[in-house]
């Protein structure tokens, strides 16, 4: 099976430092889909704004590393390498927790039909059916690995084996704001209407990118999300009072 | 409080300011004008900061009317035909639009961007800390969308009131050597495919937007030797990913914030700005550079930024100021075809 989820995890791993440009350095923490990767990520990405050089523009945590943007004019990127050596030090960063302030959000979905026209492809690819399929989905509790592509657009994961789909060798051309799409044992939630190769099984009446609130981002990497599935009529009720503005997923704190 | 009405205005005119930073954890990238160095030639003639917004232009420009009183405007990056009325304009030069004449500008004439600037700026409501528009989220801008006949723009208080003067542009239309440092995955290719990358002389296609341009040349596409992750990283403005085709695409302003393909490069920021402004079957070459290299040529380029205001001419008249105008070589109207002057090549 064509996969890039890397079991092996665990151990000492040097992080690797990569340049992109005269102002930005990347800090791989590995290759593969690998939750303890996502955790040394996210983890470094909390360390460097606990102690934030000066020239720093911004740090974006990914699955797998993190993209540190700076301002060449202040600051050499051999000296942010070095500073953010300084933060790495010598701790086993393949066994740190994620840190900062992390939420749990519950997140309303509804799975099939015309909101996931993949849903009984990829039943069938794991050998179930398709409600064991969505029973599968909503009992998984999901991390946010990052935030990226379009604006609030969530990957999350890591799902178990059995969700490790390929992704589709043609592009379906369109999905709806808050579709619901996964592929290599990720979820994507999509805060706009997009392409994708990934497979639609479901949609969410919430919009990730809540436009022209004072919270236009509620999710955020290293949170985590549980999908709960909701009717028909919940999710148009739902739908109505997301798009006027209110906040309609429940957070709590980890 | 005055502002500009848009009379007629070609497709692809957009509100840009010099970006917002700090939303890419977020899957925004900074955006901004594509040709940063325009805005800052635009601030340098309207004696203002380079961070107010003014009107970005792809390839063909409108008919604008100041409301509300006369306004400043200054007209830099890529040059285009430009009147008031029946009297033609300077490029990279400052002037006033008194209410009841019209602004008239053309189809480019080199280049990809123009730019229009305003004494005070464009006053719309800033959108997650900036006033440039992202068209493909709906953010920003005016309505976070492309500028349309019938717009009334607001402009900001202008501290200044001079204007009729001109600079010597930052040179950079025109494409040719472009310096990169090595990109991310540089490692995947090897020896041989990237001195093959820096001895191409790539063409930039006609598939391109304010997210990025493929290059095309006549050479066989490179090959990476190793293998990516699948795993998506975050991207760079101005790194060079090479496709699973082979052939470069140029990450540019609205960049999307990760991406999956092997990045052999990244293009220095002194030179962004004239990779923005290579058009289509413009010739570019990559010349590598270290990153002490580019860290230099940017200190440069910025001391010549700082050192804009210090250059100003004087036009020889400013055609606001005059009231019986002789005609000089009139436009005789411009082409009302709004397709780019790219796209009508071997057509008909």
């Amino acid at each position: 099976m064509n996969s890039n989820y890397d079991s092996a995890g665990a151990g000492h791993l040097e992080p690797v430092f990569r340049f992109a440009g005269e102002g930005g350095v990347i800090v791989e923490f590995g290759e593969h889909l690998n939750l303890q990767v996502n955790n040394a990520a996210l983890a470094f990405d909390q360390a460097i704004h606990d102690d934030l050089l000066s020239g720093i523009i911004e740090t974006t945590p990914t699955i797998r590393s993190v993209f540190v943007r700076f301002d060449p004019l202040i600051v050499h990127s051999r000296d942010v390498a070095t500073h953010l050596r300084g933060v790495l030090s010598d701790i086993d960063w393949l066994k740190q927790a994620p840190g900062g302030q992390r939420t749990l959000w519950r997140v309303p979905a509804i799975y099939g039909g015309n909101y996931g026209p993949d849903l009984d492809r990829v039943a069938e690819f794991s050998g179930r059916s398709p409600e064991e399929t969505i029973a599968s989905h909503v009992s998984q509790r999901q991390r946010v690995l990052m935030i990226g592509f379009a604006p609030g657009q969530a990957y999350l994961g890591i799902l178990d084996e059995t969700w490790n789909i390929p992704r589709l060798e043609k592009i379906t051309p369109r999905v709806e704001t808050g579709s619901i799409a996964v592929a290599i044992r990720q979820t994507v939630l999509f805060p706009d209407a997009s392409p994708t190769g990934w497979s639609c099984i479901g949609r969410s009446p919430f919009r990730s990118f809540r436009q022209g609130s004072d919270q236009p981002f509620p999710l955020k990497a290293g949170d985590e999300l549980q999908f709960v599935e909701v009717s028909e009529t919940e999710f148009t009720q739902l739908l109505e009072r997301d798009r006027k503005g209110e906040l309609i997923v429940q957070g709590s704190p980890i | 409080m005055s502002g500009i009405s848009i009379q007629s205005i070609g497709p692809g005119c957009q509100i840009q300011d010099l970006g917002r930073p700090g939303w890419h954890r977020y899957g925004i990238t900074e955006g901004g004008a594509m040709d940063r160095l325009a805005l800052q030639e635009s601030a340098a003639l309207l004696g203002q900061s380079a961070n107010l917004a003014g009107l970005e232009i792809a390839g063909l420009g409108g008919v604008l009317t100041a409301v509300g009183g006369s306004i400043r405007f200054s007209l830099t990056g890529a040059p285009m035909p430009a009147r008031i009325d029946d009297t033609q304009l300077e490029w990279n030069s400052c002037y006033t639009l008194h209410e009841g004449q019209k602004l008239i500008t053309g189809l480019v004439e080199s280049g990809m961007y123009s730019y229009i600037g305003f004494g005070g700026g464009i006053d719309t409501p800033p959108e997650l800390g900036s006033r440039s528009t992202n068209v493909r989220s709906a953010i920003g801008g005016y309505q976070g969308r492309y500028i349309q006949a019938g717009d009334i723009l607001p402009l900001g208080e202008s501290a200044v009131d001079y204007s009729g003067s001109r600079l010597q542009p930052i040179e950079r239309l025109g494409g040719g050597s472009i310096r990169v440092v090595w990109g991310p995955q540089a490692y995947l290719f090897s020896d041989h495919e990237q001195q093959r990358f820096l001895d191409t002389q790539y063409r930039v296609e006609h598939r391109l937007n304010r997210m990025g341009v493929r290059l095309e040349s006549d050479h066989a596409p490179l090959k990476a030797s190793g293998h990516l992750s699948a795993v998506s990283d975050a991207v760079a403005l101005g790194d060079i990913q090479i496709p699973g085709d082979g052939y470069p695409a140029v990450l540019l302003a609205d960049h999307q914030s990760t991406g999956g393909y092997p990045r052999i490069a990244t293009i220095i920021l002194a030179d962004m700005a004239r990779m923005a402004q290579a058009r289509p079957e413009t010739v570019v070459q990559f010349v590598a550079v270290d990153i002490d290299e580019a860290v230099s040529a940017l200190q440069d380029q910025m001391q010549v930024v700082h050192n804009l205001a210090n250059t100003l001419e004087p036009l020889l008249r400013n055609p606001a100021d005059i009231d019986n105008l002789l005609s000089y070589q009139l436009v005789s109207g411009f082409i009302a075809d709004e397709r780019l002057p790219w796209e009508k090549q071997n057509r008909d």
